[in-house]
């Protein structure tokens, strides 16, 4: 009796624990091992998008001791170039002993989002800060925290010194004729794909969205999936969602939906909604809304799957796979009577707070930070600078060098996924809907029109 | 003057409390005498405590008047506005759904779980019971963060272990989505459940081995099962211990956040919120803090309305 009882009680728990202690290997043993094109290995960050693990900031780091000056103060997100700021400090500190003395504190991108409002609210706040670009900016514009930069890219010639697109994209955030923001940081978007598998299958780079539905059948006749949705955390689908939409109904429709001037219940953005959700039940990797960003390296670099259409950060990604293997990008595909537009847009973007005592002292900061040989160190790291004179040459992967180019022909401002050109309450919603419909929760009429009533809820009714 | 009560005795009736004891213990005299547990056991703490709750739970309650989103210099006043926004709102009623949810099944799962291990454990029938109470009560020393990354790992579909095992052992061809929309919740729960077994098995375990042998002996002779004793005897006994573990679990439940932001963020599409994420998603994620303020106060007056449950319960224990 004693026997039959205990058995099954320690069989049971043994399992419980067998099972959690042997998942983590599950992740890393099924990874193949061949040669890679990047370089970078990477860690991810809590959104998923990778850091890259050379450039982490070192726990045993000590910054260069304080030699007088003012002293000013930056609040910055550790992100994949973030993770330099060390290194970008110690040598502005430097640079300026005894004048000007920068103290660096940082997080990672969810304590950044809930730390913002408290620390620009509390009596020692940062004097230069990162921001997104888009939506989120806009409202720290709006809140009074951001200081006008017109004067200073005049008095440091940022306008003749920073990209068309990054001059573009401040000027689009601008309020009242006035800039707020200094991007330092560019991406872009691309359909990474396994050049290999097209290799194996005879199959060319697909141009067209037909095109690329027939290369799609022929890789799921052999057991492939086309293209990875990797949609846990949300945000991820919203690139493929707006690929279709921008590529289908132009740029201008695209600009009118996010600037108010046409409803989520458009036809043409049901229709985007349609298309995706028939794309993805088709020829998409399963379960959409449950794999996360870094999940979703592990059967690309398996070659179960063999397009992805995300950022320029991705090779970052496959490096972090320990995967060696053959990918290029190509531009997402056009569809039949529209102009074909490359997503471009910056990842990241400094402001000087409004409530600055030494706002020049932080703006001479920023002005350090879009130097070309900071912004060079930046490329060093396959992170695209928003200095035109760096020459991108310097990324160690191909792969980017190539698409430095393509940002650099597509030359102004494009546009940007809704998460950054929309404030979050009304992106939070729209990215739920497409997780909906991905789902088959809702149809993409519904998405549409919980999409619209949320965005009138939050931003006010459509104004043609 | 009352005398001093020793603390053994403190607890006889309510009354005696109210009127005789504090009272007393309140005088100047006992201060003298005992002023190093007046200021270190009731002052300090109390301090304390609205300090750091008082404060911050009144903070809210005056915050859920306010439209602000958390970065403005100046707030609007909007009375009631945000609470009446709330009763309106979709989101509501499918987050208390999930805590409705979440609590009923880890009531099944960690009360009758924990309720059946203490009678497996107490019985004296099997052999191990201090390792295998160890083993039950490992996963309480894990925090939920690292319990949910664990748990996300292990369900995760296209590595996860648990998808593995049911392929090694032939029903590959279920292959569920622990995360996808239909099973998320139950998936977060059940994680919930394994967290929470040794701690009530424990408290079952323990409230067991306070039942009078004598009761047991007296059933055996009488002829009684085993299932009837535990019935008749054991479940009886334990009856003011099951009241206190399920307020415990109501309030678990209420309290549930760490679990689904680490898992699942409330996603997908919001089939996995509660009331605790839906705050942070309001305030944190779209700048609503008066907003969420509001969904705080609702949480407030839930855990209050179960701590008074929860009181009341121990008091009746202490009583019996």
């Amino acid at each position: 009796m004693k026997r039959n009882l205990s058995l099954p009680l320690v069989v049971l728990l043994l399992c419980s624990l067998l099972l959690g202690a042997c998942s983590p290997n599950a992740a890393t043993t099924a990874v193949p091992t061949a040669a890679s094109t990047s370089e970078t290995n990477t860690q991810p960050t809590d959104t998923g998008q990778p850091v890259a693990a050379n450039t982490l900031v070192p726990t045993s780091w000590v910054p260069v001791p304080y030699s007088g000056g003012v002293k000013i103060q930056l609040f910055m997100r550790l992100s994949a170039p973030g993770a330099m700021w060390p290194t970008i400090v110690d040598g502005f500190n430097k640079a300026n002993a005894g004048k000007i003395y920068a103290t660096l504190t940082y997080t990672d991108d969810t304590t950044y989002i809930t730390k913002l409002p408290i620390v620009l609210r509390s009596d020692t706040p940062p004097d230069v800060f990162f921001s997104w670009m888009g939506g989120r900016a806009k409202m720290l514009v709006a809140a009074g925290y951001a200081e006008p930069l017109d004067r200073y890219y005049t008095q440091f010639g940022w306008n003749t010194l920073l990209t068309t697109a990054a001059i573009g994209i401040a000027n689009n955030d601008g309020v009242n004729g006035h800039i707020y923001e200094a991007p330092y940081y560019m991406s872009a978007s691309a359909v990474w794909y396994r050049s290999d598998i097209l290799k194996k299958y005879n199959l060319s780079v697909p141009t067209t969205w037909d095109e690329l539905q027939n290369v799609c059948q022929t890789l799921k006749d052999n057991k492939i999936y086309c293209w990875m949705i990797s949609n846990k955390d949300g945000w991820e689908a919203q690139f493929d969602w707006t690929g279709i939409f921008v590529q289908k109904y132009g740029l201008q429709a695209y600009k009118d939906l996010i600037n108010r001037k046409i409803p989520f219940t458009d036809p043409r953005v049901v229709d985007a909604f349609q298309v995706l959700k028939d794309f993805a039940d088709k020829y998409a990797y399963p379960n959409p809304n449950s794999v996360a960003l870094m999940d979703g390296s592990i059967p690309f670099a398996q070659g179960t799957v063999a397009f992805w259409y995300q950022g320029s950060w991705m090779p970052g990604l496959f490096g972090y796979t320990g995967g060696t293997f053959e990918y290029d990008f190509m531009p997402f595909p056009t569809f039949p009577g529209i102009t074909p537009t490359q997503e471009l847009w910056a990842e990241e973007t400094l402001m000087v707070n409004a409530n600055s005592t030494h706002k020049d002292e932080a703006a001479q900061f920023i002005d350090y930070v879009l130097s070309q040989p900071v912004q060079t160190i930046m490329a060093q790291n396959n992170q695209f600078p928003s200095n035109k004179n760096v020459d991108l040459s310097v990324m160690n992967n191909p792969s980017l060098v190539k698409l430095g180019q393509v940002m650099a022909a597509t030359g102004a401002a494009t546009y940007v996924h809704p998460d950054i050109a929309l404030n979050d309450a009304v992106s939070s919603e729209f990215l739920n809907d497409i997780q909906a419909v991905l789902a088959g929760a809702m149809t993409p009429a519904q998405a549409g029109a919980a999409s619209e009533a949320n965005a009138v809820k939050e931003a006010g009714p459509v104004v043609p | 003057m009352a005398a001093f009560i020793p603390p053994e005795t403190a607890v006889k009736t309510r009354e005696e409390i109210s009127k005789s004891n504090l009272r007393g213990a309140l005088h100047w005299r006992y201060f003298r005498r005992d002023w190093f547990k007046f200021v270190f056991g009731i002052f300090l703490p109390l301090i304390l405590f609205m300090i750091f709750i008082g404060y911050p739970m009144l903070n809210t309650i005056y915050l859920s008047l306010f439209d602000w989103n958390g970065i403005t210099k100046t707030m609007k006043f909007i009375g009631l506005q945000n609470y009446i926004q709330l009763i309106h709102d979709p989101h509501l009623s499918l987050s208390l759904t999930n805590n409705l949810l979440w609590f009923v099944l880890t009531l099944i799962f960690p009360l009758m779980g924990g309720l059946v291990l203490g009678a497996i454990l107490s019985s004296g029938r099997i052999y191990f019971t201090k390792v295998l109470m160890v083993l039950l009560l490992l996963p309480i020393t894990f925090s939920m963060v690292t319990i949910g990354t664990m748990f996300g790992l292990i369900t995760n579909p296209v590595f996860g272990a648990l998808n593995q095992v049911l392929a090694s052992i032939g029903l590959g061809f279920i292959h569920p989505d622990w995360l996808g929309p239909n099973l998320a919740i139950y998936t977060l729960i059940a994680v919930s459940s394994w967290s929470g077994l040794g701690m009530t098995t424990l408290m079952f375990n323990a409230a067991m081995g306070q039942v009078p042998d004598e009761l047991y002996e007296t059933a055996k002779m009488e002829g009684a099962r085993a299932y009837q004793t535990f019935w008749y005897v054991t479940l009886p006994s334990i009856r003011p211990i099951i009241g206190i573990v399920t307020v415990l679990v109501a309030i678990g439940s209420l309290r549930a956040f760490d679990l689904v932001f680490v898992m699942t963020r409330g996603g997908p599409f919001r089939r996995t919120t509660v009331l605790g994420y839906m705050l942070f998603d309001e305030a944190f994620t779209k700048y609503h803090f008066g907003y969420g303020a509001a969904i705080g106060t609702v949480i407030l007056l839930f855990a209050a309305v179960l701590m008074y449950f929860y009181i009341r319960q121990n008091v009746l224990t202490a009583n019996n």
